[in-house]
Formats: structure tokens, sequence, C-alpha cells
């Protein structure tokens, strides 16, 4: 199925919560992934600023789901977190539920999306606390 | 244990929050799993939002089970254009190797066919309209 690219906030968001954005949003993926590497400055995995496309400051929380057909689950990674602040961008890692080629590559369940994959024609909903 | 079966929702829910509604209620399985197809996205267990009295669904959360043993997946089959959703599908993992339900499971696959998950019980988080 065929997604519109990129961010596609639901009607009604944001949702004014108390002092706070709550947003719930559509996003595909990259069109070209690069696996995450952990480390004290991390790298690869998709990168979803507060910025682009959200029009928001940071974010507070993230909630994430598996993609339309069930066969990717999207973990969000608070790379910039840790001393009780919101954060400008989360990354995104994505994780094979299946055993096949998914987006031109081969994948192999519960590990994370091989480099290189065309995940642009999946898509995951997220919910997020904003400031 | 036995729970009640189908949805029971929390006191205090439907709630509003801001302009949605959030309702928060235990969920048992079905009395016999059929298994998801990522190919053609049936199967699962398919959650209607008439059937909890509100009108679609923006974003669902979901625990694991009361006793550890089975895992969920939310699959928003007909989202990705920025949509709420009129249902979504429940996908169930085993977490153990084991005989559950009456079935045969093996650890992080999906739960067999013909499974019997009535007696299990699965908190959900839904944000709806």
């Amino acid at each position: 199925m065929a997604f519109p690219i990129g961010i596609s906030v639901l009607p009604g968001y944001p949702n004014q919560v108390g002092a706070k954005n709550q947003v719930v949003f559509d996003r595909t993926g990259p069109t070209s992934y690069v696996r995450y590497v952990t480390g004290a400055t991390p790298t690869g995995g998709d990168i979803i600023r507060a910025s682009v496309g959200l029009n928001l400051g940071g974010f507070d929380n993230m909630d994430d789901t598996c993609d339309t057909t069930g066969q990717i689950n999207a973990l969000v990674i608070m790379d910039k977190a840790g001393t009780g602040n919101a954060v400008p961008q989360v990354t995104i890692k994505y994780i094979a539920l299946v055993t096949a080629t998914l987006g031109g590559q081969s994948q192999t369940v519960n590990t994370e999306i091989a480099t290189g994959t065309n995940l642009s024609t999946f898509s995951f909903r997220f919910e997020t606390y904003m400031v | 244990m036995a729970f009640a079966l189908g949805n029971k929702v929390l006191p205090g829910y439907l709630r509003q929050v801001g302009d949605k509604i959030e309702i928060v209620f235990d969920h048992t399985g079905p009395t016999s799993y059929t298994q998801f197809s990522t190919s053609t996205g049936l199967g699962g267990e398919v959650i209607q939002a008439s059937a909890l009295g509100i009108g679609g669904f923006d974003f669902v959360e979901v625990t694991r089970d009361t006793t550890g043993q089975v895992g969920v997946a939310v699959v928003m089959v007909t989202s990705g254009s920025g949509n709420a959703v009129k249902s979504f599908t429940l996908v169930y993992t085993a977490l153990v190797t084991a005989t559950v339900g009456g079935q045969s499971q093996t650890i992080n696959t999906q739960i067999a066919t013909a499974t019997n998950l009535s007696t299990f019980s699965w908190r959900i988080k839904a944000l709806c309209v």
C-alpha cells in the first residue's frame, strides 16, 4: 500500500493535555535504512526531529507500534534523554518480525532491519507528549 | 484465574483528555485463536471501536497478559494516512515454550491456531475519537 511520505498528523492533534501537547502521527520509514550503532554518540537508525513535520520544541515521551502489516516493529530510543529533559529528537530502530525479504533486503526475525532496506512503503504510528 | 470475558472497562473511563477520549480496559482473548497473516492482514483478533461504544482508535497500547506468558502486538492494519481506524488487530506471541491454552507454543513465535486464550487477560489503553 502507498502511504503519504513522511509525517501525517492525525486530525485533532496537537491535543492540549494540561501544559503538554499530545500528538499522534503516522510516519513512513526511510528509503535506505542505516542500522543503529550504540555508543557515546550513537549513529544510524531513523531520526525524528520535533521541529520537522511536528513543529514543536521537543519530546517528553513517545510510544510506538509495529507497522500496518505486522512485519516490522519500531523501537523508540531517546538517546538524548536521561536528565529529566525533553529531547529535540528521537531515534527509531526497526526490528524484523518475520524472516523474509522486506524493502528489498533479506531480514531475520527478531533482528534489526538490514542496512539499505527501503522502509518508505511501511507506515508506523506513534503517540507522543511534546513541549 | 477466571476473568470476565470480553472487554471490561476500568472505573472512570471513558475519560476526556483534551479533545480526545481515553479508555483503559481488560480484554480476554478468543476461545480459538486464528494466526495473523502478514501477507493478507487477516486473522489475529480484531477489536472493533463500536464494541466499546466509540467511533475509532487513534492509538492503542497493550501489556503482556497477567501471567507473563503471552505477549501481544497491536497492528493497525488500516492506518498509515493520518487516519483514525475503526478497528485494530491483536497478534499474540508466546513468551514461553510450553503448552498454553491447550496448544504447544514456541517462545517468540505467534500463538498457535486454535489456542484457547479466553482464560488470559491483557490490559489495553486506547486513545479514541
